[in-house]
This record gives C-alpha cells, structure tokens and sequence, in this order.
C-alpha cells in the first residue's frame, strides 16, 4: 500500500465572516484521484486554492511527501493546476504555453522542446504547437492546459472543475482521457467537481463536503450505496427516504413505516429505535399488473407520473404515504406501466442512514 | 454581390414600413453631416496649395509643429509613467487610502485642464507661492519645462484610467496559473502582465499623445514663447485673421490624431487580448509584495500631494485680496465674478443646453445603430465617433468657416456655441449609451414587438427607461466637459455670449489671478456638484471618470 501523499489536517480559511473551509482533515495516498464534491459554496474549490497556494490558510497543515507546505509561495510548491477557464495564456503558442512551466524551471532548451512535443504527442495535441489558443476548440484548449500541467511534473495534479467549460458529449469522453493519463503516469490527483456523475466516473476516492466540512471520504461504491448521511445520500445521485421504527424478531430486523412493514434482515438495530432508511431508485423493482408477487417488502402503489429516459424508466409511484421514485433499466415494453402497481423492495438494498 | 444588394434592399423595405424611424434616422444623419463633417471638409478645403507652401517655409510654423511634437513626446511619456504607477498600486496593491488617490485623479478631468497651468504660475511664478513666498526666487514657469510640469499633471489621470482599464481586463486566473507552473512574481510581472496589457498601453499612450497636442489652455497660459500648433492657429485667427493659415495648422493636427483614431478602429481594437473563456473565477489577482506596495504607495502619495496643492492653491488664490502681495481673506473676489460677470451662468446654460442634445442624441444613436439594420449605419457610427479624433481648435475654426456664411449662419448666435460643446462630448454619451443596450438582452425589445409594440413604441416603453442611467450619465458627462471646454469656443464667442472657461484665461493673461481662480474655483464646484448629483440619481451604476 503507497503512502500518503497529500495531507490536509484542520484546514480552515474565512473570508470576512464566511467560513469557507471549516477544518478539512483529509490524507491522499500516493497515486491516488481523490475528488473533492460538493454543491457551489461547499468549500471545496476553496480547499483546492489553499493547496495551491492562492490563499493562505486561517488554521491548520497542509503536508506534501510529509513536507509541511503552508509557508512555500506558489511558485515553489509544483502543483500544477488546471483552471476552470483554463487560464491559457492568449499571447503565447501552444508551444509556449506548455514550455512555460518548463522555462520557468530553467530547462535546457533542447530539454523542453523534448518534453513539450512528448506531452502534446501523448494528449493528441500534436502538429498544433504553432497555433494560439484563440484558434482551438474547447476540447484542444482543455488539453493544452492539462498537457500544461503535466509537462511539469508535478508533485500533485490539481484540477479545478476542468470539464464544466465543455459540452455534455466531450465532457464524458475528456474525463475519460484525463484518468487513462492519470492512471499511466500514476500522478497524485486532486480533483474538483460539482458533479456527482463526474465524480463517481473518474475517481478512486470520493471526498463529499458541505458547508466547509467533509461530509463523507469513500470509494464511490461506498459514496454512494452507503452515504454517510441524508446530504450525501440526496447529494450524490438520488435516493427514496423512509422514516419508521425498529421491530425485532429474533436475529432480524424491521421496520414500521405508516402501516406496513419492511423486512431488513440481519441488522445490529435497537428496538424502539426511530431510523432513517435510504433506498436508490434502482433498487425498487416494479411489478406490473401481470408479474408474480414474489419476494419481500411488498407494497402496493399507484404510478402518478412516469418518463422514459431511453436506457431506463423513471416512474413516481405512490405507495405508504410516500412518493417512490423508482428506475426500471432496459424498460421492455413500448409503454409505460400506469395505475396500480406493486413495489418489490430486496432487504439488501436497503441503507440505514440514522438511528436515534 | 446580388447577396449585398439583397440584403440592402431589404433593408430599405423595412425602413419605408416604419416612417417614424425613418424620420428620425434622417433627422440624425443630416445633423451628423451638418456639424461633423461638414467643419472638417471645410477646414481641409479652404487653404489652397500656397497656404500650404506658406507653412512649410515660415520658420515659426517648422518650429511650432517641432514643439508640439516635442511637448507630445515629453508630456506622454510622463504622464504616462506617473498614470502606470498609479494605476499599478489602485488596481493590483492592497494601499490604504485608495478613495483619496481615485479622487485626486478626478480633479484634473473635471476642471478645466488649465487650472493646472493656472496653478504652476501661483506656485512657481513670479510672484509664485513656492519660489518667491518660500524660497525667495525669481523663477520663470513660462516655456516647455513648466508647460511639461502643467500637462503632466493635467493628463495622467487619463493615463491612469486607460491603464487601469486594461490591468482590470486581465484575468487573475492567468497570473496565477503562471505563479502555480513556477514563475515568480517579477516573471509573472514580466511574462504576463507586461505583455498582455502592451496593446492596450499603446492605446492610452496615444490617446494621451492626441490630446496634448491638441491642448491649447496651457501652452497660451505657459508656454512663453514656447509656441505649439494650437497657440498658433489662434494666433493666425484672433491676431492676423487669417483663417486659412490657421486651416493647414489644425490639418497638421488633425493628421496624428485621425490616424490614431481609424488604428485604433481598424487594428489595434481587433488585436486587444481577450480572456479566452470569459467565466468569472471569483479568483483575486496576484498581489504585490509587501516593499514594491509601499514604493507604490509613495509615489502616489506624491502625486496626490502635487495634484491636491493645485488645487488647494486655486482655492487659497479665489479667496485672498492680491496673490502674492496682499493675503487678506475676501469673498470680493467671488462678488465680482459671480455678479459682475454673465459668463459663469452662460457657461452652465450652454453646457446644460448641450448635455440634453447629446444625450438625447447619443441614445438614440446608440439605439439605431446597435439594434437596427439600414444602409449607412457603420458611417453613422463612424461619423458618431469622429469628434474624439478633433482637435478642439479645428472644431473651433471648422465651425467658423462652415457656418459663417448662407446657407447656415451661426457665427454670434448661442446655437454655436452649444453645437459645439454637444459635438465634442456626442461620442463618449454615445459610448455609454451603446454600453448600456449591449447589456439589455435583444430578446427584450422582441418580447415587446411581438407582444404588439412598434419600433417607436418599444424604444419609448421599454429601453428609454432601461437606458435611463446612461442618459443621466450622457448629461452630466457632457455638461462638466462643456462648461470646462475652452479650445473649440474660444473662436465663437461674441461679446455677450463669453463663456467662463474662456474668460478666466483673459483674466489670467492680464494678471488678474484672484479673478481667475475664483472663477476656476466656482467652475470647479459646478462640476463636483454636477457628478454628486449623478451620484445621487445613478449610484453606481454609472461609471464616469472611474468614479
């Protein structure tokens, strides 16, 4: 196991009398794509500043290969960035804009116009290095400013929301680009999105923050069936909220919700106790008038709304009390299911979230 | 080419179904001709190639044109030097005091730009405050050093605001990427910041350039026998009226400030850098460390001191029996000129008088030529924009041989004289105006036509009451521009119709120097209450003089 590359411990940084960061602990291990999620104003691009060294922290270390870095200025801390607006600047080459870094090293001449062509060759930028940053796509500017980055070397990777200036189609395919290089060069990444897709996509750990504070740290497996919270389950991708009470029956568990009972299997649950379950839209299956009631959990229900989406169905259905937004992948039929219905809900897809 | 003369006769189809625009486009057009570019055909018409040998042979002229350049050069580089430090410490140092330096550097560009000429000979004159009262000298101010003192003072502020202007324009997040790839802070300084804000340095140089060569307050007040171009055309016309001679020096004028002008239309405007992706980053700039803050700092604390002693000195001079020889406190000073004398109050009525038309004007230009299509509307603009590039002399004597004689004749009447003012201000209002309808979506005014309204209707309903704060700007502009204007009215005035700008010169070249700067004194608290009116209607959400 690599050790830990990037360490932030009780990170806080306030601008007049807003907390934008309020004491991030966080330990990125060497090689790793750690993404920094959260909603706009969560702290999160913040945090990454600080890295960088735009602002300087309030409180708190931040630690780079176990070198403390708070007092180095920015010129001196090699972690390249790759800016939202990208930053390229608008007098220079493609060439000069990747060299830049290179020259600032005091590179040997030969040496750079080596290293540069490598990097434009390897981010599909060759053949481009006379032309200015004016004259590129979206897409190619992204690149120049990523190969930018990377020409350098740096210690740590940091990407500050780079695909949120590209379109929907190149967004998903850039992303994918970015960690192939990043899983090749085994460069320790910070990432920054407000974009929970994006995020689960590309990242071996997740960081969700709130309010200057991480919510949650995780796989995004981890993220996002087993969200530390109500924020973090509604944040990343969508889930049904139940609330009812803890009945036990010998080794198992259920719960009361408005009338009917759900099965949850074996659970370390207090009897009594008030819980919060979360359930993803893709773990309700939904029978239609025809299908077998077979399995646990249950519950009859009346669709109230319903969109096709292509690869999946989304429905609304009501059923105990409460509106279930449920997700039927590879839906078969030409139309959509409408009126009573009946929700079938798997005990292992049920996430408690709070108990108290 | 049957695509142009399509789209052309389309055009033409659309303004014949609305005869109200028509009306009005016609109306525009026609004043533009009239007042714009008629003077300057005249000017460039009415000297004949003798005229033209007379210059090149008389010695005088070689030498005022010499000095003029000269002056330019000298003045530019100044004012542009003290204009990059100070807008180097407002726009990218954390300074304290920052409203007091932008409020110095409004002075100058909301008085008349002799008060600082006024001010040398008060301070450093014969009888100067500094050089006899303090020091006991006998100096002489008059001639190109104390010229170059007066109009280094007198133009930084525009330096200033140009530079500003495009150190704002840079985007922070470039000046940081480049400290995070590993520059330091002086080869940020010089990999970035320098080269990208080059374009637009050369500009404001230039724009600076054009306007003291074409200044004309301070070298009569100071030059001596520093003789430049605009001193000689007025003494061509008020001395030997000689109209023709004066003619070819304000076409040797007009020469650097025209090419300025299409360069800045047709090249440099096209090559100023943008930011390639324009989302705000909410992102500081890059800071200056900690000693190079506090070198700024006292530069413009210097340069504030300087500027805020003309101005006091002004002050001190409107309120003492004789300057230099009896300081006594006396308000005689004000009862003469404000009582005694019509020209304070023409000078506000023609300046009032000629913000209205230029903002009236300046809108509904603005309106035609950025939301309407029709045959002409890139000369409209251009015409439009043309005064910047006048010198005021050249307005002055283009007016006089344009409107001397039937068809139009003006000379002696107040219309002139307010024609001239809203002529040489109609291209800032104009700017600000069409500023202000690129910031109202397009699909307003189409949610208004295709709720029912006309054109008329829609301009009147719905964007003349959104462009409300750049026609109270447009106004106010022009009125403190028109009362402080001296170079184009100088040659239009009639006994009866002087205008104050002009008769606190005459006051000055006769030593009456508590007279002169009781009037400055007045004009200048005119204009400041002007601007804090604007305030007070607009906020700020006009931006006039950076203020």
């Amino acid at each position: 196991m690599a050790g830990i590359h990037v360490e932030l411990s009780g990170l806080k940084k306030r601008f007049g009398d807003v907390v934008a960061v309020g004491g991030v602990d966080l330990a990125v291990p060497e090689g790793a794509f750690v993404t920094l999620l959260g909603p706009s104003g969560c702290g999160k691009t913040t945090t990454l500043r600080l890295v960088a060294g735009f602002y300087d922290p309030d409180e708190g270390e931040m630690r780079i290969g176990g070198r403390r870095i708070n007092d180095l200025p920015p010129d001196q801390r090699n972690t390249a960035m790759v800016f939202q607006d990208f930053a390229l600047f608008p007098h220079m080459t493609v060439f000069d804009n990747i060299a830049y870094g290179l020259r600032m090293r005091g590179q040997p001449r030969a040496e750079i116009s080596r290293r540069v062509e490598e990097t434009a060759r390897q981010l599909g930028l060759g053949g481009l290095e006379r032309k200015w940053p004016l004259q590129l796509s979206g897409g190619q500017q992204q690149r120049v400013a990523l190969a930018r980055a990377l020409v350098v070397e740096p210690e740590v990777l940091l990407l500050d929301e780079p695909l949120s200036n590209l379109d929907a189609k190149l967004r998903i395919r850039v992303r994918t680009e970015i960690r192939q290089i990043q899983q090749q060069l085994g460069k320790t990444t910070l990432y920054v999105t407000h974009d929970q897709e994006e995020a689960l996509s590309i990242s071996d750990t997740i960081a969700v923050m709130a309010g200057g504070r991480i919510a949650q740290v995780g796989t995004p497996y981890e993220v996002y069936y087993t969200p530390a919270s109500k924020f973090v389950a509604d944040f990343v991708g969508i889930a049904n909220f139940v609330e009812g009470s803890v009945v036990r029956e010998g080794g198992t568990a259920r719960v009361e919700v408005g009338g009917a009972v759900l099965e949850l299997g074996t659970r370390d649950l207090t009897a009594g106790s008030s819980v919060l379950l979360a359930i993803r839209p893709e773990g309700v299956r939904l029978l239609g008038p025809g299908d077998p009631l077979e399995g646990q959990n249950l519950l009859r229900g009346a669709v109230t709304a319903s969109s096709f989406m292509g690869s999946l169905a989304r429905y609304w259905v009501e059923a105990i009390g409460i509106e279930w937004v449920v997700d039927v992948h590879m839906p078969t039929p030409m139309k959509l299911l409408a009126g009573e219905v009946t929700l079938q809900i798997p005990a292992e897809r049920i996430h408690v979230l709070e108990q108290g | 080419m049957h695509k142009a003369v399509g789209v052309r006769a389309r055009e033409i189809r659309w303004l014949l179904r609305e005869p109200a625009l028509l009306a009005v486009l016609v109306a525009i057009a026609s004043l533009l001709v009239i007042f714009v570019l008629l003077p300057v055909v005249r000017v460039l018409s009415v000297p004949s190639a003798e005229h033209w040998a007379g210059y090149f042979q008389r010695e005088a002229f070689v030498r005022a044109t010499r000095n003029s350049l000269l002056m330019a050069v000298l003045s530019t580089s100044s004012a542009m030097g003290v204009g990059f430090l100070y807008a180097y410490a407002i726009v990218r140092a954390d300074i304290p005091a920052k409203g007091l330096f932008r409020t110095v550097a409004l002075l100058p560009l909301v008085s008349p730009p002799f008060v600082t000429g006024l001010a040398t000979i008060l301070l450093f004159g014969r009888r100067g405050l500094i050089t006899h009262g303090l020091l006991g000298l006998t100096y002489n101010p008059y001639g190109w050093h104390g010229l170059w003192f007066a109009q280094t003072l007198s133009f930084f502020p525009i330096a200033y605001l140009g530079v500003a202007g495009v150190l704002r324009a840079i985007s922070p997040s470039l000046e940081l990427a480049a400290h995070n790839l590993g520059a330091r802070r002086f080869a940020v300084f010089r990999t970035i910041a320098v080269p990208l804000a080059t374009p637009g340095l050369a500009s404001a140089a230039l724009l600076v350039s054009i306007l003291i060569l074409a200044d004309f307050g301070n070298p009569m007040l100071l030059g001596g026998d520093f003789y430049v171009l605009a001193t000689e055309a007025y003494l061509q016309v008020i001395g030997r009226y000689n109209m023709e001679m004066a003619a070819v020096l304000c076409t040797v004028l007009l020469v650097p400030a025209l090419g300025f002008f299409l360069a800045q239309r047709y090249w440099i405007g096209a090559r100023a850098y943008t930011t390639v992706t324009g989302r705000p980053t909410g992102l500081a700039p890059l800071r200056t460390s900690a000693p190079v803050k506090w070198i700024l700092f006292a530069a413009c604390l210097l340069v504030a001191v300087v500027v805020l002693s003309v101005y006091l000195v002004i002050a001190a001079g409107a309120f003492v029996q004789v300057w230099g020889v009896d300081w006594t406190f006396t308000l005689k000073n004000f009862q003469y000129t404000l009582f005694r004398q019509r020209d304070l109050l023409n000078s506000v009525r023609f300046g009032a008088t000629a913000g209205v038309i230029t903002a009236v004007a300046a809108t509904v230009t603005a309106y035609l030529t950025q939301r309407k299509s029709f045959p002409g509307r890139g000369t409209l603009d251009f015409l439009t924009l043309l005064p910047v590039a006048l010198p005021g002399t050249l307005v002055g004597i283009g007016f006089v041989l344009a409107f001397n004689q039937p068809p139009i004749e003006l000379v002696g009447t107040a219309t002139i004289i307010v024609a001239a003012m809203a002529v040489r201000t109609l291209p800032v209002g104009y700017r600000l105006s069409a500023a202000s309808l690129h910031q109202i979506d397009t699909s307003i005014e189409w949610a208004s036509r295709n709720l029912g309204a006309s054109s008329l209707k829609t301009f009147a309903g719905i964007m003349l009451p959104l462009l409300r704060y750049a026609f109270a700007g447009s106004f106010i502009y022009s009125f403190v521009k028109s009362i402080n204007t001296l170079s184009a009215v100088v040659f239009l005035m009639t006994p009866g119709k002087v205008v104050a700008s002009a008769s606190i010169l005459g006051l000055a070249d006769h030593g009456y120097w508590s007279q002169a700067t009781a009037l400055a004194f007045s004009l200048i608290a005119i204009a400041l209450l002007a601007l804090g009116v604007l305030r007070l209607i607009a906020g700020r959400r006009v931006q006039l003089f950076d203020l």
